[in-house]
This record gives C-alpha cells, structure tokens and sequence, in this order.
C-alpha cells in the first residue's frame, strides 16, 4: 500500500514538473519590406512657351511693352531646390532683317524680368522687380551649373543648410513658393538703345529693325 | 527488484501520459513571407502614398492553447528604416511609422480594425490580446477572438490578410531603405 502511494505522489509530481517546465508555445512569419525613394524635380510651365513682342508704333517703342504673367512656371520637388534662369546666348539671334540700318548685335539683357516670388531674402541676384536678363556669358552658367553671377528665381548657389533653398514640395500645396507668375518687358525707346539694359549695345548703339528670338533657359536643380 | 521494475514502468507511464494531456501548439500555417518594394517615382506617389493590399496571409493554427498575435519592425536602429543607399545629400532618413499595416478578416477580429502605424518590436502592436498574460478568453467572432482553433475550421476568426500602406510625404532623404516586419503568434501564458 505504502509503494502505491509512494508510485502515485512520484508520479503526480513528475506530472506536474513535465507541465511546469514546458516553454511559452510561438510562431513567426516575416515580411521583408525595400522601399525606393527617388529623387524627383518636376518643372512645369502652364502657359504657351513663345512670348512675342511686337513693335509696332512710336508709343510702344516709348513706353516700351509689358507682358504680365507671360510664364507661368510650377516647380513639384522632393529635394531641397533652387530655379535659375539665363538666356542661352548672349545675345538675340537675327532671323530677318527689315533695314541695313542699325546693330543687329543686341544683347540678351534688353529683355526684362519679375518674378511673383520675392527672393530677395537669398543673397543671388533675384527679380523681386523688373531686372534685366543676363546673357549665358554673364550669368556665368557653364554647362549647366551656375555660379554666384547667376539670377535665381528661387534660391542661391550653395549647399543644403545654410538658407540657400527651397524645401521640398509641390505647387497645389505651396503656391507662394512654388508657382512663379513672370512679367517681362522691353523698353526700345527712340531711337531703339533700349535705355533699361545692362549692357549697352556696339555703335551703332540703336537696333536694326527686324525679327529677332532668344531663348531662355528655365533651370531647376538640387540644392548642391 | 520487481518493485523497482514497477515503480518505473508506473512513472514512465504517467510521463507519457501527462506529455498527451498537454498537446498544444501555436503556428502559422503556409507561410509565405514575401517580400515587397515600395518604389516612390512620382510625386503623387509621395504625397498620397502606395497601398498595397493582401501583402501576406497569416494562417492561425492554436491547439488547446489561448494565444496573442502582435507585429513590429525590426530594423538596426530602432524606429528607423535600415539605410541601403541614398541618392541625395539633403533630408531625413525615414521613420518606421510611415509604414502603416492594416489587418483583416471576415469576422473583423482584429483589435485594431484600420491601417496604424508600425511600430519598432520592442513595442509590438498587438492585434490579438495584450503584452498582459493571460488575457480574458474571447470566442470566435467577436473581436478579439483568442481561443484555440484553425484557420480551415474557422476561416473568419483565425486567417488574416495583411494591407500595407506607406506616406513618406516630402523632405525625406532620397534613397534606398528596408525593414523586416515581424509577425509573432504566442501562446497567451
């Protein structure tokens, strides 16, 4: 009878020692997650890319013509940003003349800018008001990159840190920032010296009549 | 000598018998652990996010056992995405709480029914019961079901389907991240 109970308590209490140290029971299932952030700029210009100035009479060649909001330009970025702008020669090319009198020479500057974005807090060379275009030369732009000559619409040469860029964003969310609205004009004057340019044209110092274009150079870049 | 033979028969016995008695398990079933990317080429895809549905499938089986299910990330260091590359100088590298889960099944068991953000794994979300042991028993399909069964006996209560929904909104460091989500189902003791 003894080693019955002495078979019972043993066995009860390896029972209860095999249920006491069994381990918490668990599973796992994993999932392995990449994500790729690219680096995106987008530039848009909502509005018809040719501006055309024509001058037709002795008042608009006085007072000169201003196109407000002639471009419209959107900028959506993920990165840190800066917008400059430059003419692409240094000065207008000729594609037809209508006299021999004249210089057909006439510099990129003779077209005026503003911006609807004050950037006069940055240290570049803003359009806060109506300021000549420099030409490729001028603005010191060499294959693309600017320099501290260079007229920024948005921004200033220099690095991420130091007050010099846009934050990221987009157009819809911050149109303050990020929607620019451009006026520009050209004052000829009489005779057509066109009085408001930086850069003064070779004698003789008055335009040859005829039909001219330049090319201006939208640029939005990563704040480097 | 016949005694001691009996003795440990007897005790042999009672082992084996008391090692049935406690026939639990806790597991998931066909595991898939896939992998995904979330490849952000747009800024629309920046601003309103990838979603993207039935990620994974979690397959409950629990065997005479109440049980807790709970997910978080791992990553080097904790709360932010492992750095695989970046692609720019400026911004951020990402948090993990942009990654928001979403759990589902037809019995909406789910303690948290909607997309939340993820957390790191020392900090898991539970989705079943509590960091608290033992929870209250809950049967299926009321939420928050924690009773044992099996995924093909109860479809509803014990199968979920994983939706992931990532927002890195803007500012962030361009490049390339990773984390691993960890799944855990444990025996609610």
């Amino acid at each position: 009878m003894k080693q019955l109970i002495a078979i019972v308590f043993v066995g009860a209490l390896l029972l209860g020692v095999s249920q006491k140290a069994s381990a918490q029971l668990s599973d796992e299932e994993y999932n392995y997650v990449t994500m790729d952030l690219r680096g995106i700029l987008n530039l848009t210009m909502t509005t018809n890319p040719q501006v055309d100035f024509s001058f037709k009479t002795i008042q608009e060649y006085q007072q000169g013509i201003t196109r407000f909001n002639s471009t419209q330009l959107e900028v959506d970025a993920t990165l840190a940003w800066d917008l400059f702008v430059y003419a692409n020669t240094d000065t207008w090319t000729q594609v037809e003349a209508y006299s021999t009198n004249g210089n057909a020479a006439l510099p990129a500057e003779i077209l005026e800018l503003r911006s609807s974005v004050d950037n006069s807090a940055f240290t570049a060379e803003n359009f806060s008001a109506f300021t000549s275009l420099k030409g490729l030369t001028n603005s010191g732009v060499a294959a693309g990159v600017p320099a501290a000559a260079t007229q920024f619409l948005a921004g200033a040469v220099g690095t991420t840190g130091t007050n010099d860029s846009y934050a990221p964003g987009t157009a819809s969310a911050n149109p303050a920032t990020n929607r620019f609205r451009i006026d520009m004009r050209m004052v000829p004057g009489v005779p057509a010296t066109f009085p408001n340019s930086t850069v003064a044209m070779a004698a003789p110092d008055y335009a040859q009549a005829g039909y001219y274009y330049l090319e201006l150079v939208y640029s939005l870049v990563e704040d480097l | 000598m016949l005694n001691s033979v009996r003795l440990f028969f007897v005790v042999m016995v009672l082992l084996f018998m008391g090692s049935l008695c406690r026939a639990q398990s806790v597991s998931f079933a066909l595991k898939t652990s896939p992998s995904i990317n979330f490849d952000f080429n747009t800024v629309q895809k920046y601003v309103s996010g990838i979603t993207v549905m039935n990620v994974c499938e979690l397959n409950i089986e629990a065997v005479g056992a109440q049980w807790d299910l709970y997910v978080g990330a791992s990553t080097t260091v904790p709360g932010l995405w492992d750095v695989n590359s970046v692609y720019a100088i400026g911004g951020a590298i990402p948090s993990i709480n942009i990654m928001q889960l979403q759990f589902r099944n037809a019995s909406n068991t789910s303690q948290v029914p909607t997309f939340f953000p993820i957390q790191d794994i020392l900090t898991p979300t539970y989705i079943i019961g509590t960091a608290l042991a033992p929870d209250a028993a809950i049967n299926c399909p009321a939420t928050g079901t924690n009773q044992a069964g099996d995924y093909m006996v109860s479809t509803g209560c014990y199968k979920f389907n994983v939706d992931m929904k990532v927002i890195p909104g803007l500012g962030l460091q361009s490049g390339s991240y990773s984390m691993r989500i960890d799944y855990i189902l444990v025996q609610d003791l």
